[in-house]
């Protein structure tokens, strides 16, 4: 019934399930883990702050993430909406306007129906224009090309760069950067972390990503999953040290019920 | 003029230095480039190999020579090469390779030797719905059904292919080693942007992946390792330069920043953009 | 309506997941076959997409340009002029190639081609100035990134081996044990993430995808 090999990692992933849904019940009947203070989330509103003094637009960036919801890169998308739903009802009450910056056509009616919410929610559904959402094209370099036009274009005070970046990540920081824009950033896309590090005034760096995500959104099933993650994650560790020990004591039975 | 244009122009002069006049900077050759070369040159004749092009044109200056290098080695290889990939401009990547590489074909032949799929839009589904089945396209680039092509008759799953090599500058290796190498077991190589090797890193120490070419100096490499010199070897030195450049930027900015702080002449940071 | 909007494609969704993980763990022809079927039919919509991507282009760019919007209305004009241009040369290529192929490949390979490059050329001097302004030594972290960084940059270029034979080493014994070490967390939790994301979107807990936020 089951192929070879493939038993062993199937059980993880029933275990994972089981983990994460108990975590999302006990979410529901008002049990919540704490998520700690995050600088760079408290940093968008600084960002917003500075843009409503400066009179100049705000730009969120949710990366090319090519494919956007048909890939991987989908929870990346998933949260980099729920950071642009917070940062969408920022402009609103702040009154500076927001814009977009989309990679990935599908992410398009998405994203319109983020910002409208945020709009709506904060009361000033009217100031929402569609124009707040600009697909710039399904070609890294192309996107890359029609970001850093704009902002050497609108000259953004603030840039917020939260989503799946893939080597543009330093292309569109830097040219946010020199357009004399505030940067705040986040991905937890291994490959761009450092950029980001680099580039940015503030940083969210890998989980962090999700857990501000989960923290902004309020939403239960986000928060149980971060609590569910990290219950794994501290299994794994002790799978890890725990293998690793056996394992240099010549006892493989860890391994080998993982390749079952 | 401002610091970061002081930079640009530095920059841009150690890079014109060896375009004009090359310096022949020795290149050794790295232990993944060497696996990637071993790994191919062992493989039966006969086998099949796939050849995914997830990259455009765009990357054509760092990758350009890797790909011409490990084509070329392909078709020397007595080896049957599928071509596809995930970019659109495939089509277009392919034909360049061929004319901008002077890649001699040999007594290759098309259709038995060789196979442009095409491109297959979708991302890792598309790459699963290729292992899953060769013919996907039903039709080769050019429109020959792929039940008329000799070298398709055998090739019906990535089971049937012994190594998947990936074009590639995000990290398509992992939709490989997901769709390819957990369930089909056929082996990953890829030849990969410098910003990517880090991350495949970890899938080539743990032997996931058997080799990497890794971006301008990989071509640089494999190119030496194939004896044909081309662009790459050239392009060699101006990664040392500006590399050296970078280096020395750094040590004097740092030498500024401990003058500053221990001489009490450090001004507060700005913590806004520019 | 409601039924449809919110638990109709949830439904779909749920149930294409657990087809797709038995297409993986479990071996029976069905699983194999409708797992098959279900990843070809996504190369499908993927292609309609690209579609899809080319009415919006011109659904964005068009009343851009009839109502003169300023700083963005010739840009506009341009990109459909060129659109249209490339789909001519790219039909002409096809099915006249003799005509048109040379016209295609010059705009293709030598405009298009070179304008990627450049972006990407961009990448080479904003990575010289993020590095130099981020790469302090103000504390002991940024010290230890610092001397990582320039041990990596010296091993990646042939010169490294020149000025001291042992930077290549140190710096592969960097990129295969701390840089393969930290990767590995990140790829677990991100991993991670997109199982319990996807173990959500099976018991309808998560809309996002679906355009909710």
């Amino acid at each position: 019934m089951f192929y070879s090999g493939r038993i062993g990692s199937f059980g993880i992933l029933v275990l994972i399930c089981i983990i994460v849904y108990i975590r999302l019940r006990q979410v529901v009947v008002g049990k919540s883990p704490t998520i700690r203070r995050l600088p760079a989330l408290e940093s968008v509103e600084e960002a917003v702050g500075r843009a409503a003094e400066m009179g100049r637009p705000v730009f969120f960036n949710a990366g090319y993430a090519a494919g956007g919801l048909t890939t991987i890169e989908a929870p990346i998308i998933g949260a980099a909406m729920s950071l642009l739903h917070y940062t969408a009802r920022l402009t609103a009450r702040y009154g500076t306007g927001i814009t977009i910056f989309l990679g990935p056509i599908n992410m398009v009616p998405v994203s319109m129906d983020v910002i409208k919410a945020a709009y709506t929610i904060e009361g000033v559904e009217s100031d929402y224009r569609e124009t707040m959402v600009r697909w710039l094209s399904d070609s890294q370099f192309v996107y890359t090309s029609g970001f850093m036009g704009a902002c050497q274009r609108e000259k953004p005070a603030s840039h917020v760069m939260m989503g799946g970046f893939w080597y543009e990540s330093i292309l569109l920081g830097e040219a946010g950067r020199n357009a004399g824009a505030f940067t705040v950033g986040g991905t937890p896309r291994q490959g761009q972390v450092h950029f980001m590090v680099a580039i940015c005034d503030y940083v969210l760096i890998g989980d962090e990503y999700y857990a501000a995500a989960a923290s902004v959104s309020r939403d239960p099933e986000e928060i149980g999953s971060i609590w569910g993650a990290d219950d794994i994650k501290i299994l794994i560790l002790g799978l890890l040290i725990v293998g690793s020990i056996l394992q240099v004591l010549g006892i493989d039975w860890i391994t080998q019920l993982l390749k079952l | 003029m401002e610091q970061r244009h002081i930079i640009y122009l530095l920059l841009a002069i150690m890079i014109a230095i060896p375009y004009i006049q090359p310096i022949g900077i020795p290149v050794e050759t790295s232990k993944m480039t060497r696996d990637f070369y071993n790994k191919l040159k062992s493989l039966p004749e006969g086998s099949a190999v796939v050849l995914m092009v997830d990259v455009g044109l765009g990357s054509w200056v760092e990758l350009g020579p890797a790909t011409v290098a490990v084509v070329q080695h392909l078709l020397d290889l007595p080896i049957k090469l599928l071509v596809s990939g995930g970019s659109a401009e495939l089509p277009v990547v392919w034909e360049y390779t061929l004319e901008q590489g002077n890649i001699k074909l040999g007594d290759n032949k098309y259709g038995e030797d060789y196979v442009v799929l095409g491109f297959i839009t979708g991302g890792e589904p598309a790459a699963a719905a290729l292992a899953d089945n060769l013919h996907l396209t039903k039709e080769d680039q050019y429109g020959t059904p792929l039940e008329e092509i000799p070298m398709m008759k055998d090739l019906r799953t990535a089971a049937d292919v012994k190594v998947v090599l990936s074009i590639m500058a995000g990290t398509q290796e992992e939709w490989y080693l997901r769709q390819w190498r957990a369930p089909y077991g056929t082996d990953v190589g890829i030849i990969v942007s410098a910003v990517t090797t880090a991350l495949a890193m970890t899938y080539y120490v743990s032997g996931q992946i058997f080799g990497m070419v890794n971006s301008l100096r990989g071509g640089a490499e494999y190119e030496l390792l194939i004896s044909k010199p081309g662009k790459g070897v050239v392009g060699t030195d101006m990664l040392s330069l500006s590399h050296l450049l970078l280096v020395g930027l750094l040590i004097i900015g740092n030498i500024q920043l401990l003058y500053e702080k221990f001489s009490g002449t450090r001004k507060p940071e700005e913590k806004t953009g520019g | 309506m409601a039924f449809e909007r919110n638990i109709g494609p949830k439904i779909v969704l749920s149930i294409t997941i657990i087809l797709m993980v038995t297409n993986y763990y479990l071996s029976p022809q069905l699983f194999q076959d409708i797992g098959k079927y279900i990843k070809e039919f996504v190369v499908v919509i993927a292609a309609v997409m690209l579609g899809l991507g080319f009415i919006n282009a011109l659904l964005r760019d068009i009343p851009r340009i009839t109502k003169k919007e300023p700083g963005q209305w010739y840009f506009s004009l341009l990109t459909i002029i060129f659109i249209f241009v490339m789909l001519f040369l790219c039909a002409g290529n096809k099915y006249m190639p003799g005509t048109f192929s040379g016209m295609y490949s010059f705009l293709y390979q030598e405009v298009y081609r070179v304008l990627g490059n450049a972006i990407g050329a961009f990448a080479a001097f904003f990575v010289f100035t993020a590095t130099f302004r981020a790469m302090r030594l103000k504390t002991l972290e940024a010290g230890a990134y610092t001397i990582s960084h320039i041990l990596a940059v010296l091993g990646n270029a042939p010169i490294g081996a020149v000025i001291w034979p042992g930077i290549p080493i140190i710096a592969d014994w960097i990129n295969e044990v701390v840089v393969s070490a930290g990767l590995r967390g990140f790829i677990i939790t991100s991993s991670l993430g997109g199982v319990i994301l996807v173990f959500r979107y099976v018991i309808g807990k998560s809309e996002t995808v679906l355009g909710s936020a």
